[in-house]
C-alpha cells in the first residue's frame, strides 16, 4: 500500500522555491532515509508530509488524503524534530501521559523503560534537559508512539555516539516488532545506513534519487590505480570524483560497465569495487571527495 | 499497522483538557490579578464635601477595578492562545486547525465562566467586608438574596463580556498572523465605529454610534444576550478562515 504519494509537488516560501516538482511514492512499512545537503528542502518536505505546511503546487497524498488540515493524518503520524514544542509548565511524565491520551498505539511501558535506560528523570521538565537528552526524549516519544507514519527530522542532534547507536538499535528493534512507515532524516548517513531500506536524496530542491540503498551503491564504481591507468580505462565514462590516495588515485565513476569491461579493469590491475553508501550519496549530491585538498594544493 | 480513526469531538475534548492542564497558570494569574486589584480597591477613595454648617465625608468603594482587571486578563488570554508556541504545542499531539480552534473556544468558555463568577463574587465579598467594617453603607447593587435574578444576570453579563473580548482578540490576532497587513483594515474598522475614532480626528460628526455603546448602553438583558451571542458567533466563524491557512512549525 502506498502511504505517501506526490505528483509534481512544489513548495514556495513567498517567491522563494523550497522544493520543486517532486514526484515520488513511499510504500507502507518501509524505512526511508531522507538525505540532502543543508538547505536542500528535507525539513520542508517532512513538514508537508506531516500536514504542518501546505504544498504550493501539485498533489500530495498521505493515507490517501491531503495531509494539510487532515485529522486522519495527524492521528496516524508523529513528527519528531529537535524543536519540539512542549508546554513549559508540564513535567516529562505529564507530557508522556498526554501522548498516551492522544495516540492509540502509544506504549507507555516502553516509553518509561527507555526513559530509565537513558537516565532521563520523569520528574524533570523538557527545557531543563541538556540538548542531547532533549533529543533523546523526543526520540523516545517517536518510538513509543508507534504511529503508522513516524517522521524523524534530525533526531540525533546533540546526542553522544552511544545514545545515537542505542537510538537506531531501539528504533530497529521496535520496527521489527511493530512494522510502520518511517521517514528518517539525518546528515550522518553512515550511522543510519544499517536501519535504512530505501533512500530519498534531495538535491537542489528536487529529488535526485529514490530507491534501495543497494541499487544506489551499485550505480557507482570506485576505481583505484595510477592516473594513467584510470584515464585509459574510463574513456566515455562519467567521472564523479577524483581523490589522490598516496601513490594511487581513487576515481568514482557512474557504473555502466559491462562484464567484459569489468574483466578488462581486473586484467589491468585496477581495483574496482562498489562504493560505500556515503560515497554514493556524496557523488549524487556533487560533493567532491577530497575537493578541499584542491583548495590547499592550488 | 491499521489506521486510527478519531472523531473530531474526541480530539477537541482531548485538546481542551490538554489546554487546561498546560495553561493552568493562566487561570492562576487571573486570581492573582483579581486579588491584588481587590486589595487596592477595598481601601476606597475618600471624598469630602464641606459647607459652612456641615461637613460630609464619604468613602467610595467599587468593584470596577476587578472588572477591568478581568477584562484585561481576557484580552491577554485571547492573544496567548494565538501564539506560535501554543499552536505548535497543540500540533505536537493530534490536532487539526478545526479541532485547535474549537478546543480554544472551549477553553475561552471555561475561562470566561471562571472570570465572570469570580469577578461578581469579589463584589459580594467587598460588600461583606464593607458591611462588617462599617455598617453605615449605601450599596448600589443588590446581592444574591435581595435580588437573585439581578445577581445572576450580572454574572452572565460579565461572562459574556469576557468571552466576547477573548473571541474578538483571538480572531483579530489570527488574521494578523495570517497576514500582517490585515492589521490596517481591522484597526480602521474599530476606529470608524468609535466616537473618539477617525470621525473626531477629522472633525466630522460620526453617525455610526460607538462600538462600546452597542453593548454597554443596552438596557435589555435579553437584547444584550442576543447582540453578544450574534457577534460572537460571527467572529468565531470568521476565525476559521485564518486558522485553517496558518502553517505550523514555520521556524
Amino acid at each position: 500500500m502506498t502511504v505517501i504519494s506526490m505528483k509534481h509537488v512544489s513548495k514556495n516560501y513567498s517567491r522563494i522555491a523550497a522544493l520543486t516538482d517532486l514526484t515520488v511514492k513511499i510504500e507502507e512499512n518501509v524505512i526511508t532515509g531522507i538525505v540532502g545537503r543543508n538547505g536542500a528542502g528535507k525539513t520542508t518536505l517532512l513538514k508537508m508530509i506531516a500536514g504542518f505546511q501546505k504544498a504550493t503546487k501539485g498533489e500530495l497524498r498521505v493515507f490517501d488524503e491531503n495531509p494539510f488540515r487532515s485529522l486522519l493524518v495527524s492521528a496516524n503520524s508523529i513528527y519528531i524534530d529537535d524543536a519540539m514544542s512542549y508546554p513549559g509548565s508540564m513535567k516529562l511524565h505529564e507530557l508522556l501521559d498526554e501522548f498516551n491520551r492522544f495516540y492509540a498505539n502509544w506504549n507507555e511501558e516502553l516509553a518509561v523503560r527507555l526513559m530509565e535506560y537513558f537516565s532521563i528523570p520523569l520528574n524533570s521538565r523538557h527545557r531543563f534537559l541538556s540538548k542531547g537528552k532533549r533529543s533523546t526524549f523526543n526520540a523516545i516519544v517517536g518510538i513509543a508512539a508507534r504511529c503508522p507514519l513516524t517522521i524523524f527530522d534530525e533526531p540525533t542532534t546533540g546526542m553522544d555516539t552511544a545514545a545515537r547507536n542505542d537510538f537506531y538499535r531501539a528504533l530497529l528493534k521496535d520496527y521489527i516488532a511493530f512494522p510502520r512507515t518511517i521517514l528518517l532524516s539525518s546528515h550522518y548517513i553512515d550511522e543510519m545506513k544499517d536501519v535504512l531500506e530505501d533512500l530519498l536524496v534531495i538535491h537542489r530542491k528536487r529529488i535526485r534519487y529514490h530507491g534501495s540503498i543497494s541499487d544506489l551503491q551499485e550505480a557507482h564504481l570506485s576505481l583505484r590505480g595510477s592516473s594513467e591507468q584510470l584515464s585509459g580505462s574510463t574513456l566515455g565514462k562519467i567521472i564523479v570524483s577524483k581523490t589522490t590516495r598516496g601513490l594511487q588515485e581513487e576515481w568514482i565513476v557512474e557504473n555502466d560497465f559491462s562484464d567484459a569491461e569489468r574483466a578488462e579493469l581486473n586484467r589491468q590491475g585496477i581495483t574496482n569495487t562498489t562504493v560505500s553508501l556515503n560515497d554514493a550519496y556524496l557523488a549524487l549530491t556533487e560533493q567532491p571527495r577530497g575537493g578541499i585538498d584542491d583548495v590547499f594544493n592550488a | 499497522m491499521s489506521l486510527t480513526h478519531r472523531t473530531m469531538g474526541e480530539v477537541v475534548k482531548q485538546q481542551f483538557l490538554f489546554k487546561l492542564r498546560s495553561n493552568a497558570a493562566v487561570i492562576t494569574v487571573l486570581f492573582v490579578m483579581q486579588a491584588v486589584v481587590w486589595g487596592l480597591m477595598i481601601g476606597g477613595a475618600n471624598t469630602g464635601l464641606s459647607m459652612s454648617t456641615f461637613e460630609l465625608r464619604w468613602n467610595l468603594i467599587t468593584n470596577d477595578g476587578v472588572v477591568i482587571a478581568s477584562l484585561l486578563w481576557a484580552l491577554v488570554v485571547g492573544v496567548i492562545l494565538t501564539t506560535p508556541g501554543q499552536r505548535n504545542a497543540s500540533f505536537t499531539y493530534v490536532s487539526s486547525p478545526v479541532t485547535e480552534n474549537l478546543a480554544n473556544f472551549c477553553f475561552f468558555g471555561l475561562a470566561a465562566i471562571i472570570a465572570g463568577v469570580t469577578t461578581v463574587l469579589s463584589g459580594s465579598v467587598m460588600k461583606l467586608v464593607v458591611f462588617m467594617k462599617d455598617g453605615n453603607s449605601i450599596i448600589e447593587t443588590g446581592g444574591l438574596i435581595a435580588a437573585p435574578l439581578d445577581f445572576f444576570s450580572r454574572i452572565v453579563v460579565m461572562i459574556l463580556y469576557t468571552l466576547l473580548i477573548m473571541v474578538v482578540v483571538y480572531t483579530f490576532m489570527l488574521f494578523v498572523q495570517m497576514n500582517r497587513l490585515m492589521i490596517v483594515p481591522i484597526v480602521l474598522l474599530v476606529l470608524l465605529s468609535t466616537k473618539s475614532g477617525v470621525f473626531d480626528l477629522l472633525g466630522i460628526e460620526g453617525n455610526m454610534g460607538t462600538l462600546f455603546d452597542f453593548f454597554y448602553k443596552e438596557s435589555s438583558f435579553w437584547l444584550f444576550l442576543v447582540k453578544t451571542g450574534v457577534v460572537m458567533v460571527i467572529v468565531s466563524i470568521l476565525s476559521f478562515f485564518p486558522s485553517s491557512r496558518i502553517e505550523v512549525k514555520q521556524s
